[in-house]
């Protein structure tokens, strides 16, 4: 923890309090007054967005919360200077992102990389996470990875409980875990156990809660009150949702007896395999997240090792209800049960704090992937799966050796900061061979072209350097008066020509490569209009709007001077297509 | 030994870096156009020269740096690159300006933690030669945001036609632009034409000369040769970083006692604006503050005793007072009056009592040469352009030409003036003002010697229009006097900071700033504001908004309310929450500051709220929040002395303009100052409306006449624009129209 206490007196908190308030004040005055309306409700939006994380931030932070300040006025800044669109709320969604990470980095540092001696499983882990670092924490990261709750108008009681209790009792589980296997462990387990949600939902949540009863049942200190409450606790999820529940119950005994949860472990396994999976390849690939996102477990603890098992069990078998969250606790359980040495400790740090940060990114406006941690890591080059769990469970062990290697000479602050620099620079170099290749883009940012009756087409020459070795086309748009489009219904044609007038062409299709803006209409959403999945989503009043990705191979490369987009002939007169980029790949890498 | 294996450990790190860069110049996946190409080619050497000047600050005694905060800047630095490089896939508007608003405030936190970090190295007496680090760490900045600033914004005012010289010192030799214009040498520099300027001298055989001097393209010329625009104005950022140097120099002759209150002024003087935004820029302003800034420190050193040295005057003296005061009026004529100045200066620290009596003659025989000097360029200018001041008249710069309120208006500009003021551009520089006064009560001479050095400059400077802009960064006129302004607010910091409303306002101001220098930085365009009474930033706010906010803020060129309220406000408000006193309870460190942001904030929110409620009086009818339907602004914004004319906004036949209103009451009496073009012999009338209720309606007759136009008092509906519509016969050709400066609204 940091040295130095942090203070909480009444004006401290109160400032605390006021700082994001006035941050609010300021941007919902502007957008009360900005002339464009579109632009109005999105700068409303990113207030509130911002004070939500704003406001546990400045809890997190150590006093005096420096970063609370300029957090704050940044996110004003970039809210009042920045043109409306989605480019702004990726810049708020930036700065808020940063000041939490400071704001617990400050919070939790400085802290021995590890404790020393390791702790044994009935012993205090030594470094706490207290409720006061780990509740802001939480909802700080809540109001990022779930903003899209705070745009519905006015907070419903449904909306207040994600927001508020449920991230609340999830950092309160995260302390209590941290208690026994320290804060680096827990914020670990709390990081990957909300990663697939993403945030805490109901499944996160009472799987941190499961965990956290399971290991106060194996405190030693801990009154028969207590313990009887954690007994309660450790089986409620299985009142929630029968198959999830038991998984996390299992998981929880994992941390009070793991001999007698992994016995457990292997019938309840079966049991579950049996009524809700069809085939072994389906569990092996559910299963496949664990090493993906716990990499560390491969060789856990000598203690653990009961714990792992029964976690992979679990990760296996676990019915996916109601989502990828019910992998929570096999998750967390996983990375409760690693080594605390820092050759595995420091990488597994990194991973995670890397797809958290990933995840939010992508979880927040403008992007709102509905699986913004597959996203994420699909940045890196592979989809997530088998071959990327070989992967990434190879590296981290290679890593790790090479950490046990530096053990024997290296001072440990040394070590911890030069394996966390490689493994950050490990991942920063896939990163970058994960990046699409040179593109040319055609158009400028935030000017879309406007394809409809009176304008039916659009042409483009393709500068010099982009002629030729076109390996792709990538097209963004959207389409307007389109919902009542059967999907695969051509609405327009991208052509490419040579100088000869030769070339070959592309059929954009509603519902598969474009779609309506305004799907997320209410009105639109009852007639079931159906709609490919969106790139990028923008506030557009009182709903999101969304613009959508074509992306075409081409089977070999081609030459062309011009690029043209036509509105299909047959489409309906009142259909118009939003044409905001047209990029032209020369490699035939297509992310 | 050490030492030198440290020297090399450095050399080999600085050469690896710029190969590194010089690599990355080759090879980065990016366009040759992106914006972001030579700040991801300079990364390798800017990281190179802030881990050494880590090293070197922790070597010789400073702190070292956090770990963690290293490793988090890296990573964000990691993250901000990984993004500049995706980005052209994500097609998403004001991204560049947000991720290099995020670049630079990694290297803002960096700054910020190396900064802290060198304090122990001015000890517990400012050192009579600061560590060359205190040069480094501004160098390092400076040179970081050079490719970008540079890529946004083209040379303009003067920059053109210094680096036009430049290149024609670096390759003709000589500086006869005739061959340089004739062959288009601008395209080495930018991308606009640019042509001989008004006055500029020709010689006998068809030769053209600059009338700007040769000296600054002089010391450029080298480095032009050998990089380029580049080169240039990486000397540039080298005299800036020098500038910044000095004033810790300076600082050691007023306030030696106080280390860290130097090294926080030092740290506003290196990485505020303006100092910051001439960096990148070619500016006879830098220079001549270096000169002056080394001459000072020489002047000072003659009347002290420093570290028990007797000062005599030798090679040094000559040198470091004697070239300054020479070299400034050939960087530009009008520095003479800071070359005076500084002699008398020398003359008074040279005879100080109870110091060592220096001897005066070498003055003597200075302000001698200056003389001839002076005297020289006048008949030289005289020869070249019938004019011993070129292209300005004795009447200009006659003193009894201007009225006082001249003087305060130019005065007060020069610090308040929204667009061209210093204030304006950085607020945290209202911190001069309780300064000030408090050098004033403790008859500190600092002040006196502030006085000596600028008054007479001052006194020629500010009535005149040339000030308000100048097609320059803010506050160009007075940057020699930056350094003394910097240590003027030593000791200020060191009087009561730790009171709960300075820390106030030091959060608050510092917040203020902040934000405002990303933007000038990531938009630097924004800092050339035109003489015209208006501004990019607040333009830009007005227009978002669709309310007249700029109002609210002072301007020179359109005197208001806001033009004399503020000085008279913030002068006092400032001051009374600087010295507020202490209540008796606790509070914790650092909550004022806290407090003050949040005040900053809250003062933000109310701002557009004012805008929309209180009441217009005036509607100067081209701003962005007058919604138009066509017609043009008059005059254009690149007509020379723009602030001779009157502002307004050309509205031709079956043309509109849509204004704002806040009523400050029910009924309203309309002024409306308006010319008529007339281009055909047929009627113009203009409409005046409240909306869609015409009120009156105006047919001129006499052409290119101001007139005023006065309408009511009428009833006006709360909600309700108003709205003025041109209308009349539209035969072929050019339509008639006119010229709308303004409506002046009194509210009954």
């Amino acid at each position: 923890m940091n040295d130095q206490p942090v203070q909480t007196s009444f004006r401290s908190d109160l400032l605390r309090l006021l700082t994001p308030l006035a941050a609010l004040a300021a941007m919902v005055s502007f957008a009360g007054r900005e002339a464009d309306p579109a632009g109005a409700a999105e700068s409303a939006y990113l207030a509130v967005l911002a004070t939500a994380a704003l406001l546990p931030a400045g809890f997190l932070a150590p006093w005096p919360a420096f970063e609370l300040g300029v957090g704050s006025a940044l996110a004003t800044t970039a809210v009042w200077a920045l043109p409306p669109g989605p480019g702004r709320g990726a810049a708020v969604m930036a700065v808020l992102l940063a000041t939490l990470a400071v704001a617990a980095g400050r919070a939790l540092t400085p802290r021995p990389p590890l404790p020393s001696p390791p702790p044994s499983l009935t012993g205090r882990g030594g470094d706490d996470l207290p409720p006061g670092i780990a509740v802001p924490l939480a909802l700080g990261l809540q109001a990022l990875l779930r903003g899209d709750l705070l745009l519905a108008p006015g907070l419903s009681p449904r909306a207040a409980v994600a927001l508020v209790a449920l991230p609340a009792v999830g950092g309160l589980a995260a302390s209590m875990l941290a208690r026994r296997h320290g804060a680096a462990l827990a914020l670990i387990a709390g990081g990957v156990a909300i990663l697939l949600a993403p945030g805490f939902n109901v499944a996160s949540t009472l799987a941190l809660v499961a965990l956290a009863a399971g290991d106060l049942l194996a405190w030693e200190e801990a009154g028969w009150p207590a313990k009887a409450a954690a007994g309660i606790a450790l089986l409620a999820p299985i009142a929630w949702e029968p198959g999830t529940g038991i998984a996390a119950a299992v998981c929880g005994l994992a941390l009070w007896r793991p001999r007698i949860a992994l016995g457990l472990a292997v019938p309840a396994a079966a049991g579950l395999a049996w009524f809700h999976h069809e085939s072994p390849a389906g569990i092996g690939l559910q299963a496949v997240w664990l090493p993906l996102l716990v990499p560390a477990a491969a060789l856990p603890r000598r203690e653990g090792i009961a714990a792992v098992i029964a976690a992979a069990l679990m990760a296996g078998t676990v019915p996916l209800t109601p989502g990828a969250a019910a992998l929570a606790a096999p998750m967390a359980l996983a990375a409760l049960s690693m080594r605390r040495d820092a050759a595995f400790a420091v990488p597994q740090g990194v991973w995670t704090g890397a797809a958290a940060l990933g995840t939010a990114l992508l979880a927040g406006y403008p992007w709102l992937r509905e699986e913004p941690l597959a996203t994420a890591l699909s940045l890196l080059g592979l989809p997530p799966g088998p071959a990327m769990a070989a992967a990434v469970a190879g590296l981290f062990l290679a890593l790790a050796a090479f950490g046990t290697w530096m053990g024997r000479g290296w001072g440990e602050p040394l070590r911890s900061t030069r394996l966390a620099g490689l493994a950050a620079g490990l991942l920063a170099t896939a990163l970058l061979a994960g990046l699409p290749g040179a593109g040319t883009a055609l158009l400028a940012p935030g000017v879309p072209v406007v394809l409809d009756a009176g304008h039916p087409v659009w042409e483009s020459r393709i500068p010099g350097a982009a002629v030729g070795g076109i390996g792709g086309i990538v097209v963004e748009s959207s389409l307007s008066n389109g919902a009542g489009l059967a999907p695969g219904t051509p609405v327009a044609v991208v052509r490419l020509r040579d100088s000869t007038g030769h070339g070959s062409e592309r059929i954009l299709r509603a519902g598969q490569d474009t779609g309506e803006w305004a799907a997320r209409r209410p009105d639109v959403v009852r007639a079931g209009a159906p709609a490919p999945r969106p790139w990028i989503s923008w506030i557009a009043g009182d709903f999101l709007a969304q613009r959508y990705r074509a992306r075409w191979t081409l089977a070999r490369p081609e030459r062309a001077a011009v690029l043209r987009v036509e509105r299909a002939p047959g489409a309906p007169p009142d259909l118009a297509i939003a044409v905001y980029q047209v990029e032209i790949r020369q490699v035939e890498i297509l992310k | 030994m050490r030492l030198r294996a440290g020297l090399v450990e450095t050399a080999a790190v600085l050469a690896a870096c710029a190969a590194a860069a010089a690599i990355l110049a080759w090879t980065l996946p990016l366009p040759a156009a992106d914006p972001f190409r030579g700040t991801l080619a300079v990364l390798p050497l800017i990281l190179g020269l802030l881990r050494e000047i880590h090293r070197w600050g922790a070597r010789s005694g400073g702190r070292p740096l956090g770990a963690a905060a290293t490793a988090g800047e890296l990573g964000a630095l990691v993250l901000l690159v990984l993004l500049v490089l995706a980005r052209p896939h994500l097609s998403l508007a004001g991204m560049d300006e947000a991720l290099a608003a995020g670049l630079l405030l990694v290297l803002g936190v960096r700054v910020a933690r190396q900064t802290l970090a060198l304090r122990p190295l001015l000890g517990d007496r400012l050192p009579r030669r600061p560590s060359a680090l205190f040069f480094l760490l501004p160098l390092a900045v400076y040179l970081a945001i050079l490719p970008w600033s540079t890529r946004h914004r083209q040379p303009d005012g003067d920059e053109p036609f210094n680096l036009l010289v430049t290149h024609s010192l670096a390759y003709d030799f000589d500086a006869d632009l005739a061959n340089n214009y004739a062959h288009g040498d601008w395209r080495h520099f930018m991308d606009r034409p640019i042509e001989p300027q008004p006055g500029d001298p020709a010689g006998p055989h068809g030769e053209r000369y600059s009338r700007h001097n040769a000296l600054l393209p002089l010391a450029l010329a080298p480095a032009y040769r050998l990089g380029g625009k580049l080169g240039a104005l990486a000397t540039m950022a080298l005299m800036t970083a020098v500038v910044a140097w000095l004033t810790l120099r300076l600082a050691r002759h007023y306030v030696p006692e106080l280390p860290g209150e130097s090294l926080a002024a030092w740290a506003l003087v290196a990485f505020a604006s303006p100092l910051l935004l001439y960096s990148y820029q070619v500016w006879v302003e830098v220079p001549a503050a270096l000169l002056t800034a080394a001459a000072l420190d020489r002047i000072f050193s003659l009347g002290s005793a420093l570290d028990g040295r007797r000062q005599g005057w030798g090679l040094k003296e000559w040198l470091g007072l004697g070239l300054p005061v020479l070299l400034l009026p050939l960087v530009k004529i009008r520095f003479v009056l800071i070359s005076g100045p500084l002699l008398v200066l020398g003359w008074w620290h040279a005879g100080i009592p109870c110091q060592p009596r220096q001897p005066r003659r070498p003055l003597l025989i200075l302000a001698g040469l200056l003389a001839g000097v002076a005297a020289g360029m006048l008949v030289y200018n005289q020869i070249v352009y019938s004019n011993p001041l070129k292209i300005h008249s004795w009447q200009e710069v006659d003193p009894y030409s201007y009225g006082p309120s001249s003087y305060l208006l130019g005065f007060s500009g020069l610090f308040f003036d929204a667009a061209f003021g210093l204030f304006g551009c950085a607020p945290v520089w209202l911190l001069l003002l309780p300064a000030v006064l408090l050098l004033a009560v403790r008859r500190d001479r600092l002040l006196l010697d502030m006085a000596i050095l600028s008054l007479p400059y001052l006194v020629i400077v500010v009535p005149r229009l040339e000030w308000y802009g100048g097609w320059s960064p803010p506050f160009r006129y007075l940057l020699i006097a930056m350094p003394l302004l910097g240590v003027a607010l030593a000791p200020l910091l060191a009087s009561g900071r730790g009171r709960a409303g300075a820390q106030a306002l030091l959060g608050g101001l510092a917040a203020l700033t902040l934000a405002l220098m990303l933007v000038w930085l990531v938009v630097p365009g924004w800092t050339y504001d035109f003489a015209d009474g208006r501004t990019y930033a607040l333009d830009a706010l007005s227009g978002r908004l669709g309310l007249d906010v700029a109002r609210f803020f002072p301007s020179s060129v359109r005197p208001r309310t806001a033009t004399w309220a503020w000085p008279l406000l913030s002068l006092s408000i400032v001051s009374l929450l600087w010295w507020l006193p202490e209540g008796k309870s606790r509070r914790p460190r650092g909550a004022a500051a806290l407090a003050g942001v949040a005040l900053v904030l809250a003062a933000a929110a109310l701002l557009p709220s004012a805008a929309a409620r209180v009441p217009t009086r005036v509607i100067e009818l081209e701003d962005p929040q007058v919604r138009k339907s066509g017609g043009h602004l008059h005059p254009d914004r690149w007509v020379i002395e723009r602030t001779r004319y009157r502002g307004g906004w050309v509205l031709r036949v079956d043309e509109r303009l849509e204004a704002p209103v806040a009523p400050g009451g029910r009924r309203v009496k309309l002024r409306l100052m308006a010319e008529l073009i007339r281009n055909q012999p047929v009627p113009f009338t203009l409409d005046i409306r409240e909306g869609d209720r015409l009120l009156a309606s105006w047919t001129p007759v006499r052409e290119r006449v101001w007139e005023t136009v006065e309408v009511g008092p009428v009833d006006w509906k709360a909600g309700e624009p108003l709205v003025l519509a041109a209308h009349g016969p539209s035969p072929p050709g050019a339509l008639n129209g006119a010229i709308l400066d303004r409506v002046e609204m009194e509210w009954r």
